[in-house]
């Protein structure tokens, strides 16, 4: 962090050089809902000046997404736009208009949206109409707005197909959006909303239903197409790491408003708001190594309709002034460099004496742990993984011939050693979370065995346990779900939920049950107060708390998290993981942690698994893995996961979105079609695919390049 | 934040006013959670009024009605109904206390035909549990007290009129009501029963038996199902009594209607089963019997319900319908369907317009059970 | 495409035989035999059957046969001659009986599928666009009405009505001059003249239920992220709903008359005999109370035969209309 200080007169002061293409002023939309009126969008000011990128970043539920659809009129009934400006100055000079006195449905909008303002969404496979081929899509907009002939636009349409990079366009322009992949999709959506040249291009959160890699190429190219015809981007986005990777300027946003803004250099070199404060921190980094404990921002988002008095952020600020935060009602006050931001504390008038800025962190900075200290590998495993497979049949017609096979896990070997945790990582559709359904027997594998070793006794094959035997292992082994919503039954109780595995093991019940419960439900942070509430009344953090106290219940010496804080918000997110970590510590328990959130693995895991198609390319302890991968493909996940630090931008491996179908995967090495150093002749042998080979102790790789090939990992720089 | 504009849990509901404390909301259980839902539907109440007030008449009926079903007067075939009234303002004073006007008879010279017209002249005086036929409530108690009727049990008084035969025809509306609001509800528990075995199994186990009892639950779906009833109906022995026909209707029908309900079932399995829930209580320990029962049934009864009560009207209507063709339940059991065969009768019902009241009542229950099913359905998912 | 529709004449076949059998099993219900319920019919009439007459006529359809060789020589004289045994009530061929009221009733419930059409579509776009106004409300207490009202009261309360007000009967599909008169232009004019009370009378529950669906796939689809992203690229609200959702509410609109087919069906037989119509209800009722099997159980195939058909027809216009469907996608 640097030392700058805020002193609003030394900094250069920002000009009015030129008028902003878009300029939200005190923009407000409501919802009428059941627990009153909710501000969405509460009073946003924000400028997007011509040619930029300016990302508007923020946790769910704080009004980001509502703010971008409230400047094209997309938000439906019960919302509207309450009050405020939203002034567009269109291309080619003119007054400007303001959309904000524009009804929904006004005619006057449609000479705006798609020509000069267009937007892309976050579910692109929902964003397109089933019913129509993609090229119908794109040419009735062309035909419309351009007006092309049929033919003209059927062409334009496979042009435009292709300047956003989609193999065989001729071909795609026919198909429709469900034969497509969600990157095409992605891709057809950039291309509708490019085919008219607008002059600022709305993404809501485009990129955060897709893989990483997917992900990247997405961004990649936006930023080509930004390029070529300077328009300016307004991306919504929950993610720091997409943030550092393509924003010039930043907003900042929290319930409703926007708390800080300034250029990307000085939010991520020069936090101002608590806020962003304790949001940058709490984002683990991809490089900074395997961490004891993450920063984290106290409690959760609340809900919009108990908006909290004054500065909204005051109950979960370190800094906040008694008396003042909770009554105040922060201005937006700007350094003089166009560095803005909404906090008391930058107001000399209300600010306490004593208190000195810049903020000083409270807690200490992260700790880096010793590599692969808890690990004991001479111990034996206890768990071992031998050439498992699992088959899904494809059933066609009436009559369910089975016309294929999915193969999700492909003879993976791998083995489990006490007290680790062994990250899983890949793309979706990897197979990472049919070998974790395997490994608690929530599926039967097709083949291979999985050696468990209770106690001191001879290991056990897990594939063959039934009845009691299989009862007795799942007491052992436990799961934390992913999806901390439909996880918990909505229909019983926390006693119910979590004191469930008691009574079917036949452990413990009545006060027994309660007291056990309630005791569990301390050691993961939550009141006892909670025994008899159902689930609908805790947010999605607490919920996952709920989700481990039940895996934990029994006692299990084995716990496999998948995606176990995927759905959560960064700030949420961390505080999972932390708990995490105090809980294996607390009762000596081994992880299985699946994920595709790399930062998140390498701050959690001692060694990483990296999957592809249902095999094991690449397994290594996490620091070797990350900073020096032997797999291409560990390599490109690698380089695609975006760094929140803007001064990394990089140009970086990139794999091509067309991924082969599982159901009849490529000859040789399944990954040779999207491999960057694949060799022609040698990786597409079918006589020849490469195996999982030990090249270091402890780091096995199958990939038949490995020893000629000098890959790059993240930089460690701590 | 995937799909919708609205953060999580600010879904609009159409019942602000009656949302509970938040305190209580977090204790609450589904079932008070879709009561809490439910009682925003104004029309959902107000059917559920209503249908309780249909099956309390069908408990009371004799109570309630002047007559029994067997009851009639030959002089009085096809009377007009009468127009209930409370003061009596011909003579010089005025008389209170409840009345209706009396008949006179003419005859039609040329046809001989009997026509009766109220006569505002005349007066039958109406009481409060009056003393009339006797009959046995709940086959209890031994009684010949009835809500109301003439005070002097010879006088005719017919409030809607009279049918072919001279019965009172309100008498037979509320005895009808027995029949006419349980036949749906037997028959809808039988088709549950067939549906929730069927859809339960189709669901649950899968793969080909699930692709057999769809091609089953299909080919059901396609059949026009009147002329299968009626085929059924009319094969029906001539000698079997008034209760043994009763059942084989209710059997008929629940034949036909099982198969929606098995498709709801079927796809709530299906639904249910890829849930995480479900697959934690597996891994819980749970066998394969709790699962279903303490897990998945639960989740989908409140579901069930709604459909059960949604399918209840096409019941009545079709035993109506049977009814009416001759084909359903016959005399002497009294349904309203039963009482309206009677309008088959064009003359009659041109010179008699009363005897469409049965229908009345058929509308109204009918109504009735559709606005409960679709308050219920609306509420049955408390927690989307 | 092709391949759909083969798949799906596939699926018929099973589901033919099996409404054979149907059909077959009711002739078959009532206790005794063709042979025996002719002999007391006879016998009420006040004539002697002959015993050797009788062994004829138990030869003739093979009464003494096994009920599986009986089955057979039933389909297959439909199937390959048109035979459909003969209805002892009318002492005439059933195939004869039904030649003149079958085209009728097909082209009554045809008619009352377009105008199910005709009416809900408008009906139901419009309760869907403009949600919550007085229109939507009173649409939707209409709907709830006709979907309580049985069709054969809505019947009688029309020809009170009709009776007393206008002094018009309104039964029949004809007027008293056209009713033996061949075809002309004039008996269709008479015909549609007739016509238009048994279709509105048939058609009100099976437009209500309509409304009520198309209303509420409207309302899913109006909400979809597909418009808000065809509305984000400048379409006009018009071309938003006509191509958009409405294409996709529409599908299931369409595979509705897989339902609204047999309640038609099922409605025309009660219709029918309360308006007296000369279609095949009528004939149905009267041959059931009489058990004139051959003539029922020959009713109650050809009118399952001919659902199924349509409902095969209704799916194969699903799947020119949905892509989701021709390509087999759930």
């Amino acid at each position: 962090m640097t030392d700058m200080e805020f002193t609003g007169s030394t900094l250069t002061a920002a000009g009015p050089a030129v008028p902003p293409l878009l300029e939200l002023s005190g923009l407000r939309t409501e919802f009428a809902t059941r627990d009153g009126l909710v501000r969405a969008v509460d009073g946003v000011d924000l400028r997007i000046p011509p040619g930029s990128t300016v990302c508007l970043v923020g946790e769910s539920g704080c009004g980001k997404s509502v703010t971008a659809r409230s400047i094209l009129g997309l938000v439906d009934p019960p919302g509207h736009v309450s009050g405020g400006h939203i002034w567009w100055q269109p291309p080619g000079g003119g007054e400007r208009v303001d959309l904000a006195a524009y009804g929904r449905t006004d005619p006057r909008f449609r000479r705006i949206r798609g020509q000069q303002i267009s937007m892309i969404f976050q579910e692109p496979l929902a964003a397109l109409s089933p019913m129509y081929t993609v090229g119908d899509q794109l040419g009735e907009m062309l035909r419309l707005h351009r007006g092309l002939t049929k033919a003209e636009a059927r062409d334009e349409a496979i042009a435009l197909l292709k300047r956003v990079h989609i193999p065989r366009p001729e071909q795609r322009v026919d198909e429709y959006s469900f034969q497509l992949s969600g990157g095409m999709c992605q891709r057809v959506m950039i291309a509708m909303a490019l085919s008219c040249s607008p002059d600022l291009l709305i993404a809501d959160e485009p990129t955060t239903a897709l893989d990483v890699t997917i992900q990247a190429r997405i961004l990649d190219l936006i930023a080509e197409l930004q390029a070529d015809t300077g328009m300016s981007v307004l991306f919504i986005t929950h993610d720091l790491g997409v943030v550092a990777e393509i924003a010039d300027e930043v907003a900042v946003m929290y319930l409703g408003r926007v708390v800080e803004h300034g250029s990307t250099e000085q939010i991520f070199t020069d936090p101002r708001h608590p806020y962003t404060h304790r949001l940058l921190r709490s984002v683990p980094r991809l490089g900074s190594g395997r961490q004891r404990v993450l920063p984290t921002v106290r409690g959760q988002v609340p809900h919009g309709a108990r908006r909290p008095s004054g500065c909204a952020f005051h109950p979960r600020c370190d800094h906040a002034i008694a008396g003042v935060c909770d009554t105040v009602d922060p201005a937006a006050l700007d350094g003089g460099d166009g560095h803005e931001v909404a906090c008391v504390l930058y107001d000399d008038a209300l600010r306490p004496d004593g208190r000195t800025l810049p903020l000083t962190v409270v807690e200490p900075e992260p700790v880096a742990e010793p590599v692969a200290a808890a690990v004991t590998g001479d111990r034996p495993p206890l768990l071992e993984v031998r050439d498992l497979r699992m088959h899904f049949p494809i059933r066609h017609g009436l009559f369910g011939r089975t016309t294929g096979q999915v193969h999700a896990v492909d003879g993976v070997s791998l083995a489990v050693r006490p007290g680790e945790t062994l990250g899983l990582v890949g793309e979706s559709g990897c197979g990472k979370t049919t070998l974790g359904r395997c490994i608690v027997r929530a599926e039967t594998p097709t083949s291979g065995q999985i050696q468990y070793r209770a106690g001191d006794g001879d290991p056990v094959d897990v594939t063959r346990l039934t009845g009691g035997a299989l009862r007795r292992y799942q007491r052992d082994v436990r799961t934390v779900f992913q999806d901390p919503f439909s996880s918990l039954n909505p229909r019983m109780t926390l006693r119910q939920i979590i004191g469930d595995p008691l009574v079917t093991h036949g452990i413990a019940r009545g006060s027994e049950l309660t007291d056990r419960v309630a005791e569990m439900l301390r050691k993961v942070g939550l009141s006892p107060d909670y025994l008899d509430r159902y689930p609908h009344a805790f947010s999605g953090g607490q919920r996952q708390r709920v989700n481990i106290a039940r895996a934990l219940i029994l006692g299990p010496r084995l716990v496999v998290a998948d995606e176990a804080v995927s759905a959560l918000d960064v700030s949420v997110r961390a505080q999972i993981l932390n708990l995490l970590r105090e809980l294996q510590d607390e009762f000596q328990l081994t992880y299985v942690f699946i994920s595709h959130d790399l930062s998140v693995v390498e701050a959690l895991c001692d060694r990483v698994a990296v999957m592809y198609l249902g095999k094991i390319v690449e397994l290594a302890d996490t620091a070797t893995l990350f900073t020096a991968p032997k797999h291409p493909y560990t390599e490109a996940l690698l380089s695609a996961v975006p760094v929140p630090e803007p001064g990394r931008r990089t140009r970086r491996t990139r794999l091509s979105d067309d991924l082969p179908d599982p159901v009849n995967p490529p000859a040789g090495c399944w990954f040779h079609t999207r491999c960057p150093h694949a060799v022609a002749g040698l990786c597409d042998q079918p006589g020849r695919p490469p195996v999982l080979d030990t090249v270091a102790a402890g780091h096995d790789v199958a990939c038949l390049r490995h020893a000629e090939l000098d890959l790059t990992g993240v930089r460690t720089e701590m | 934040m995937t799909t919708t504009l609205l953060p999580e849990d600010q879904t609009p509901d159409p019942t602000p006013e009656q949302a509970p404390a938040p305190a209580d909301r977090d204790r609450a259980s589904q079932w008070r959670l879709v009561w809490w839902r439910f009682r925003g539907h104004k029309l959902a109440m107000a059917g559920l009024v209503v249908l309780g007030g249909f099956y309390l008449v069908a408990l009371l009926a004799s109570f309630l009605a002047p007559h029994s079903t067997s009851w009639f007067d030959e002089d009085y075939i096809y009377a007009p109904p009468q127009l209930p009234k409370l003061v009596d303002t011909s003579g010089d004073d005025w008389n209170w206390g409840p009345y209706v006007n009396g008949y006179t008879l003419e005859q039609d010279p040329d046809t001989l035909e009997l026509t009766h017209t109220v006569d505002p002249g005349t007066r039958i005086e109406l009481g409060f549990f009056v003393r009339g036929e006797s009959y046995s409530l709940f086959g209890l108690v031994d009684t010949n007290i009835h809500l109301f009727g003439p005070k002097d049990p010879d006088q005719p008084v017919y409030l809607l009129g009279a049918d072919h035969r001279g019965r009172d025809l309100l008498s037979l509306i509320i005895h009808g009501t027995r029949v006419s609001m349980t036949i749906g509800l037997v028959g809808v528990l039988l088709a549950f029963v067939l549906g929730v075995v069927l859809g339960g199994i189709s669901g649950y186990v899968g793969g080909k038996t699930d692709g057999l009892i769809q091609r089953v639950v299909e080919f059901f779906m396609s059949l026009p199902t009147l002329p299968l009833w009626l085929g059924l109906a009319a094969a029906l022995p001539r000698d079997w009594g008034p209760l043994q026909r009763y059942f084989a209707i209710t059997v008929i029908l629940a034949i036909i209607a099982w198969t929606d309900l098995a498709r709801v079932v079927r796809g709530r399995f299906l639904s249910l089963r890829t849930e995480q829930f479900v697959t934690a209580a597996r891994l819980d320990g749970s066998t394969r019997r709790r699962v279903i029962f303490r897990h998945m049934l639960p989740s989908f009864t409140s579901h069930l319900v709604a459909s059960l009560t949604l399918s209840i009207p096409a019941m009545i209507l079709a035993e109506t319908s049977l009814s009416f063709l001759g084909l359903g339940l016959q005399s002497p059991v009294v349904s309203w369907g039963v009482l309206l065969e009677q309008a088959q009768n064009f003359r009659a019902m041109a010179d008699a317009p009363w005897l469409l009241l049965p229908g009345v009542a058929v509308v109204l229950a009918v109504l009735s059970f559709n606005f409960v099913g679709d308050g219920l359905r609306d509420a049955a998912d408390p927690y989307r | 495409m092709l391949g759909f529709v083969a798949r799906r004449l596939g699926l018929m076949v099973p589901t033919l035989f099996a409404i054979s059998l149907v059909s077959f099993a009711i002739i078959q219900l009532p206790p005794g035999d063709y042979a025996t319920t002719l002999v007391s019919q006879l016998e009420d009439s006040g004539q002697t059957v002959d015993t050797a007459q009788l062994e004829a006529i138990r030869e003739r359809y093979g009464l003494d046969q096994p009920i599986v060789v009986q089955y057979w020589t039933w389909i297959s004289n439909i199937v390959l001659h048109g035979d459909f045994g003969q209805s002892f009530q009318w002492n005439q061929p059933v195939a004869d009986l039904l030649s003149s009221r079958l085209p009728l009733t097909i082209v009554l419930t045809l008619s009352t599928v377009l105008f199910t059409w005709i009416v809900a579509f408008p009906i139901g776009l419009y309760s869907a666009v403009r949600q919550y106004s007085w229109g939507d409300y009173v649409a939707t207490t209409v709907g709830f009405l006709g979907l309580a009202i049985p069709n054969f009261l809505l019947a009688l309360g029309l020809m009170y009505i009709a009776l007393t007000v206008f002094d018009a009967d309104v039964g029949g599909l004809f007027s008293a001059e056209y009713e033996e008169a061949p075809w002309s232009l004039a008996r269709f004019a008479d015909l549609l003249g007739h016509l238009w009370i048994p279709v509105i009378v048939l058609g009100t529950a099976g437009t209500a239920g309509l409304i009520r669906i198309l209303r509420a796939n409207l309302l899913d689809e109006l909400h979809k992220p597909y418009v808000v992203a065809a509305r984000s690229r400048g379409l006009s609200e018009t071309r938003i709903l006509f191509k958009y959702p409405l294409r996709v509410a529409v599908s299931p609109f369409l595979s509705t008359i897989g339902w609204v087919l047999p309640l038609l069906v099922s409605g025309e037989i009660v219709v029918s005999q309360v308006l007296s119509l000369p279609t095949t209800g009528p004939l149905l009722l009267r041959a059931l109370r009489s058990q004139d099997m051959y003539l029922a159980g020959a009713i109650i195939l050809l009118v399952s035969v001919l659902t199924v058909v349509g409902t095969l027809l209704s799916d194969i216009l699903l799947a020119r209309m949905d892509p989701r469907v021709r390509l087999g996608i759930r």
